[in-house]
């Protein structure tokens, strides 16, 4: 069980690339030199479904032993990088808070926002440490009731999100979130395992 | 920049090693990655620099004892390191030879070609982590030096090539050689396998249900003392919660359970069957997973964990003919206890068997292994039934048989009636369509 | 559902054999008589053997072996029972066996056996039950099994069966598709599948199938390529494969092609390898795939080479 990243992002209606408002992540679970290239990746990753999740939906993105999962209110969304065993409802409860905790914050400044925004969100790291534990998500979905209402999109791979004729591996090459890095990273990760040939 | 020599790049990688012997972590990255990389820590790496010139800079990158290779030189450095691998291999052999033969060993040549033999394959093997014959080649030095030292580094290294790939099935291999080696004149032996469950518990965060790192972590097991086993139980309980899909992390809490149970029957004085802490530990684990179940909606480890702690329960607390020192109150006890337990887990197949109408978790699945584990309850149970005379109970291959009281046997035939087939069969068929073919045979078949 | 790309694959694996010239291909080369035996199953499957020098092949192979009779997974390698194993199976392959000194391959391998019936990989002696099958796999092949304690051999692989019928690398190992296949195999050829819960076993192969038609090798775990051949011929081993989605296995199969260069990866979209080409290509075999020859799930080989080798003896 694991929550990589939280993030929220502005969506623009005009369908322009989202702005992100705020990105807490943890990548000490992979290599030091991987560590780069995978919050690149949630850069990349994140913006692409953020794009794609229309107002007033949620969605669950397949991608490997990942999912990622979106909840878009009214142009302000949140995102989750968890692993594929962390409940779902849970992830979801989760989302709800951190656009709750972030209007109380910032009120409706994000509205404006035109840019990337790298400044820390010191909740959005206090949640990331805190929700690991699932358990800890439950307790906040016990007082939310208007999670019932919507119906979840699953999607069973990024590709399925994208348009009609769109492939995550050319969105890749052409990305501007990617470094040259990543790009062998995201190549080298489709590399099949050798421990297959166990004889 | 002119491409580099290939010897000059192999000496410089060597050096790099031979300079810093905590290195903790390898990787090989994009050339363009060094330029971020001096950006995250501020001024550019200044220690190389003093050991070759700076056109290495670009090529290799250490700091923190992390170590990264371009990724750029990868081909001609393997073909270098290769290349004096097997030359340092064949003088070695050639000269162990020639040793047998004058019978004189430690000469300063052999002193050198162990040496150079070390340093080659250990370049080697940070390029290429399964090179099995680099890997021999070491332990050929190790065993001959017999140095504990030299053993202790060799658990080092191992672990320096699985931080960076965590699935070489020759650093695991080459470490349990090592222990084997030390483990007879090794006074921290306890302390040993701490550090190696450590590591496994690392790896594992990092690449998930690693199959060569909890067989490392198993094998361990028979190692360890029996705190230490019971001190592991408690320790993996909050990590094995925390990833509930990971069927290896569950496979070792079963393999520490064994262990405390074979330690149990073996103590001379005991009623080992009847242990009343391992009967706490069976039952604190039994309420452990089913508030796990119910909170994991469909996660097949944790069922399959359940199996195997209903297997245990019946074979090590429902039975008792074999002793009959035991009182019959005693006895009667646990013909309680286990129409109890049934009775428990009917209501946990009747409650994950209700669909409610929700996209937010699978519960077609978790209806699945709910019913599957019904399946596999009932199978246990008319196993015991029909042989509980000369019970050839084969579940676990390394503990003495039971057999079954016969005072059960009566009860057990009403529960085994509880279990209704045609519903489980109209089930699973219902809920996962997809495996029908075996839901036509399974059932039948088992009860 | 897409057809099998069989003129790709030939090219595909004839192109790996010949690359030597970037990291990706040398770091592979201390199991190269191992790809070889997988390359070239997978060619004969297919019906194109004849697309290599078979006499280049055969000296090459010969050249991998070591006094001692075991063979090296490349020139200058250290010898190890994998690629034993593989030698001899290039070789029959072939119908070359007969260049083999059989006597000094059998003593390799016997040689290797401990008191307890189990066997270890080489001189270094790490046991596992993989070492196990391919040592009766082996010494079948040449007609040698009276050289090992058969008796021992195979009671050591049931102290290796779980609760969950399933089998793992030592006792007490956790279950795993590949391990079973080797203990599976292992018994097959010994005739002492008696020693397998078929209905239980059968039943955990079963639960490998995923949603999307793939084999897992283990519970939770992603659909790969491989287990197409390491659960599936388990399965015909022991006469459960109809419990399975066959229809919807081939189609995970054939999804995992590269339909422009050939070769099959281990899921959908990921890079292709030797490896997986073989355990696609002979997954399919086992499925009936129309066009291809039929592979004997125990020795891993096509069935016709089997009965050149090993009727003749039969009583």
């Amino acid at each position: 069980m694991k929550i990589t990243a939280l993030m929220v992002l502005k969506c623009n209606p005009e369908g322009s690339d989202p702005v992100i408002l705020a990105n807490a992540s943890d990548v000490n679970h992979f290599g030091y030199f991987q560590r780069s290239s995978v919050k690149e990746f949630i850069v990349f990753v994140g913006r692409t479904v953020a794009k794609r999740n229309p107002p007033g939906q949620r969605q669950s993105v397949q991608h490997e032993e990942y999912k990622v999962h979106s909840y878009n209110r009214n142009g302000l969304c949140a995102l989750g990088f968890m692993d594929d065993h962390y409940p779902v409802r849970s992830a979801f409860s989760l989302l709800n808070q951190v656009l709750d905790e972030y209007l109380k914050n910032f009120g409706e400044s994000w509205k404006t926002v035109q840019s990337d925004n790298a400044q820390p969100w010191p909740y959005l790291n206090e949640a990331l440490a805190k929700f690991q534990d699932p358990a800890e998500a439950d307790k906040l979905f016990k007082i939310q009731r208007e999670l019932d209402e919507t119906k979840i999109i699953l999607h069973k791979t990024i590709d399925s999100v994208l348009e009609r004729g769109e492939k995550l591996d050319s969105l890749v090459e052409k990305s501007s979130d990617l470094s040259a890095a990543s790009q062998m990273f995201y190549k080298q990760a489709k590399k099949t395992n050798s421990c297959c040939t166990i004889l | 920049m002119d491409e580099p020599d290939p010897l000059e790049l192999l000496n410089h990688l060597e050096g790099i090693l031979e300079s810093d012997p905590l290195i903790d972590e390898i990787g090989f990255i994009h050339p363009s990655q060094f330029v971020l990389l001096n950006e995250d820590v501020g001024t550019p790496s200044t220690s190389v620099d003093s050991v070759q010139t700076t056109n290495f800079r670009t090529l290799f990158w250490i700091r923190d004892h992390k170590l990264g290779i371009s990724t750029k030189v990868l081909f001609p450095l393997y073909v270098a390191a290769k290349n004096a691998f097997v030359e340092a291999y064949k003088n070695y052999k050639l000269l162990q030879r020639d040793d047998k033969h004058a019978s004189m060993c430690c000469s300063s040549s052999s002193l050198s070609l162990e040496s150079e033999l070390m340093k080659h394959s250990r370049a080697l093997l940070i390029l290429s982590c399964d090179f099995g014959t680099a890997w021999n080649s070491r332990k050929l030095v190790l065993s001959k030096k017999q140095s504990l030292s030299m053993f202790m580094n060799e658990l080092i290294f191992s672990s320096v090539i699985l931080s960076h790939s965590p699935k070489s099935e020759q650093a695991w291999s080459q470490r349990r050689w090592v222990i084997k080696m030390i483990a007879g004149n090794c006074s921290n032996l306890q302390e040993i396998m701490e550090r190696e469950s450590e590591l496994v518990k690392k790896l594992a965060e990092r690449s998930k249900m690693n199959y060569r790192a909890w067989y490392h972590r198993c094998w361990l097991v028979s190692y360890m003392s029996v705190e230490q086993v019971l001190q592991e139980f408690n320790k993996s309980r909050e990590w094995a919660g925390l990833h509930v899909a990971d069927n290896s992390c569950f496979h070792y809490r079963e393999r520490l359970m064994l262990r405390l149970f074979e330690e149990s029957e073996h103590s001379q004085d005991q009623d080992a069957s009847f242990d009343p802490e391992l009967h706490k530990l069976l039952k604190d684990e039994f309420n452990w997973v089913e508030k796990l179940i119910k909170r994991y909606v469909g996660r097949e480890a944790l069922w399959l964990h359940r199996r195997f702690l209903l297997t245990c329960w019946i074979r090590y607390f429902a039975c008792g003919d074999h002793d009959r020192s035991l009182a019959s109150n005693q006895r009667n006890i646990r013909a309680v206890d286990i129409d109890m337990l049934i009775d428990n887990e009917l209501e946990l197949f009747r409650s994950c068997t209700i669909l409610p109408d929700s996209d937010f978790e699978d519960y077609q699945a978790q209806a699945t292994f709910a019913a599957t584990y019904m399946v596999w309850l009932k199978r246990v149970l008319c196993f015991i039934y029909f042989f509980n005379l000369a019970v050839s109970f084969e579940l676990f291959t390394q503990l003495i048989l039971y057999v079954l009281n016969q005072q059960l046997a009566g009860a057990l035939a009403i529960d085994i009636q509880k279990v209704e087939t045609s519903r489980v069969k109209s089930l699973l068929t219902n809920v996962c369509p997809e495996k029908s073919l075996l839901w036509n045979y399974l059932p039948e078949l088992c009860m | 559902m897409g057809e099998l790309q069989v003129e790709k694959h030939v090219k595909y694996i004839l192109a790996v054999e010949k690359r030597k010239d970037n990291f990706e291909s040398v770091v592979m080369e201390h199991l190269r008589l191992n790809g070889a035996y997988w390359g070239l199953t997978t060619l004969d499957i297919l019906g194109k053997l004849d697309a290599v020098d078979q006499d280049e092949v055969i000296s090459w192979v010969m050249q991998c072996q070591h006094e001692d009779g075991g063979f090296g997974g490349n020139i200058g390698h250290d010898p190890h029972m994998l690629y034993t194993l593989s030698a001899i199976q290039v070789l029959a392959l072939f119908d070359k066996l007969h260049v083999l000194d059989v006597d000094k391959v059998s003593s390799y391998i016997a040689g290797l056996q401990n008191e307890d019936g189990s066997f270890p990989g080489d001189m270094w002696g790490e046991v596992d039950t993989r070492f196990s099958y391919i040592a009766i796999c082996s010494l079948a092949l040449l007609r040698q099994l009276n050289k090992i304690d058969v008796g021992k051999a195979v009671k050591y692989i049931v102290s290796c069966k779980n609760v969950d019928g399933g089998f793992g690398c030592t006792p007490g190992a956790e279950s795993h598709a590949g391990q079973i296949f080797c203990c599976v195999g292992a018994l097959a050829i010994t005739g002492s599948l008696h020693h397998v819960d078929k209905d239980l076993l059968g039943w955990w192969l079963c639960e490998r199938q995923v949603k999307s038609g793939g084999l897992n090798g283990r519970p939770e775990k992603l659909p790969d390529v491989c287990y197409s051949w390491w659960v599936l011929s388990s399965l015909i081993m022991i006469d459960r494969v109809h419990w399975i989605d066959k229809e919807k296995l081939a189609k995970f199969i054939l999804d995992c092609q590269d339909t422009e260069n050939g070769g099959i990866s281990d899921r959908p979209d990921d890079a292709v390898d030797v490896f997986h080409t073989y355990f696609g290509v002979a997954g399919l075999s086992l499925l009936e795939y129309s066009g291809l020859k039929p592979i004997d799930p125990a020795y891993a080989l096509p069935v016709s080479v089997v009965n050149k080798v090993i009727l003749p003896c039969r009583p």
